[in-house]
């Protein structure tokens, strides 16, 4: 097992223990991963960093239904960041803001942040660009606009199974990309 | 374990958030009970958690971290907040390593156990055959024994029985220790009725049989029993086997099948 992968898990296993301060330690580990993602989705500092807090409340509470079967610690906490700030947008009428201002394509969109754009976003960048438009689409307006598969059907003007049978295909295939180049990464930070 | 997969094309509307939160719900209470959404969701979870790097680089003000720990009731102190970044992409993408090598051990682990309680079962009911075949095989051994001893006695008497109009084939042949039994052997018997057995009778001088006891013959129409006889009857005279309701009779009343005189 990986030792950061390791590390995480140790943290979850303090955090069921109730040792505090390893929550602490967990935040200080992934705040800025979750924190952008969750600013990217909200658009609005103040209402990423209350979901960013209510994120950490929720591992604190919750840390023993984090299951090692459904994936890492990383991809657990993204996963609850995402939700809380999807449900946090779905309920706001910022999302009425968020959806007209959105660029069609995540992109790294302020020049300061391009130039800093650090090579994992770019491999990341790249995988999402290689999908066909109709699935990448899709899978961006579902996951940084909370879009439902419903909602995307009534937009797009697809069939329901149409919009599943693109997001399932577009996930398939970020997967097969990402797991080649990801798998050399972790292999040569092993080494 | 249910295997009911009937969500099973949800997982990937799940992880790119595609679902309400009622079907978001579902889909969780349903990956409690379907393996098959489990793998599925882990396999994926690794490219779902990537697509987070496409957001803006972003850092939360450190009274984030401050009233957090205030509202867990832990220790203050700003961390390694330099590294976290990296460690963060370190951690994702080291996860699909994990997720490969998790995904394999708690199907390994799966395989095993599912493995190992087929073994014990098997196990148990080998145990429980086991102890069977003991007590069967301890009683045919007692009884085996119990004849032997009628065979070897010194007051040993053999009788040969015929059969009658009933059962012209039957054949039976009986021996007899006053000191340890009764002893027979039958062959050739008819099928009993439902609610019928055999009865075994001793001969004597007095005019009423005495009941040695009851037997049943297999599906061959064998049968082999022994019997106690009480030490003090007198000398029998020879032996009968008549077919009786069921739990026997003080007296015989049905038909001889079989009789033979003592010599």
């Amino acid at each position: 097992m990986d030792a950061e992968v390791g590390a995480d898990i140790a943290l979850i296993e303090r955090i069921v223990a109730r040792e505090a301060d390893a929550v602490g330690e967990l935040y200080d580990r992934h705040n800025r991963l979750l924190f952008a993602l969750i600013l990217r989705i909200l658009r609005d500092r103040s209402e990423a960093e209350e979901v960013l807090q209510e994120v950490f409340v929720l591992v604190w509470t919750r840390a023993e239904t984090y299951n090692v079967a459904l994936g890492s610690p990383v991809a657990w906490l993204v996963r609850i960041a995402r939700n809380r700030a999807i449900d946090r947008l779905r309920a706001n009428t910022v999302r009425l803001r968020a959806v007209e201002s959105a660029p069609a394509a995540p992109s790294v969109d302020d020049p300061e942040a391009r130039a800093t754009a650090s090579e994992q976003q770019r491999v990341v960048a790249r995988a999402l660009e290689s999908l066909p438009s109709d699935q990448r689409t899709l899978i961006e307006e579902a996951y940084f606009l909370g879009m439902t598969q419903s909602e995307l059907a009534d937009k797009f003007k697809l069939p329901l199974g149409t919009v599943k049978t693109r997001i399932r295909a577009g996930m398939q295939a970020l997967r097969q990309q990402l797991s080649g180049y990801i798998f050399a990464r972790a292999s040569a930070v092993e080494d | 374990m249910g295997m009911d997969h009937r969500l099973g094309d949800q997982a990937e509307l799940y992880l790119v958030g595609a679902l309400t939160p009622a079907e978001r719900a579902e889909f969780e209470a349903h990956l409690a009970e379907c393996a098959a959404c489990v793998a599925e969701v882990r396999a994926l979870a690794p490219a779902a958690a990537a697509l987070a790097y496409l957001a803006p680089r972003a850092r939360p003000s450190p009274a984030v971290r401050d009233r957090l720990m205030a509202q867990v009731g832990g220790a203050r102190g700003s961390g390694r907040q330099s590294a976290a970044w990296q460690a963060s992409w370190l951690a994702a993408a080291a996860s699909i390593a994990l997720a490969v090598a998790l995904g394999a051990y708690a199907t390994q682990l799966r395989g095993r156990v599912t493995s190992l309680e087929a073994q014990l079962r098997e196990a148990r009911l080998r145990a429980d055959a086991g102890e069977r075949q003991v007590a069967d095989a301890r009683r045919t051994a007692n009884e085996a024994q119990s004849m032997i001893a009628v065979l070897t006695a010194p007051d040993v008497a053999r009788v040969d029985l015929a059969g009658q109009a009933a059962a012209p084939a039957a054949s039976a042949r009986a021996y007899w220790s006053r000191s340890r039994g009764l002893v027979v052997n039958a062959s050739n018997l008819p099928p009993l009725p439902a609610g019928r057995t055999y009865q075994m009778w001793v001969l004597t001088t007095q005019p009423a049989p005495i009941s040695a006891g009851l037997f049943k013959p297999d599906p061959n129409g064998r049968a082999s029993a022994m019997f106690e006889t009480p030490v003090d009857i007198p000398p029998p005279t020879g032996m009968a086997v008549t077919i009786e309701p069921e739990g026997g009779v003080p007296a015989p009343t049905g038909a001889m099948y079989l009789v033979g005189q003592a010599h």
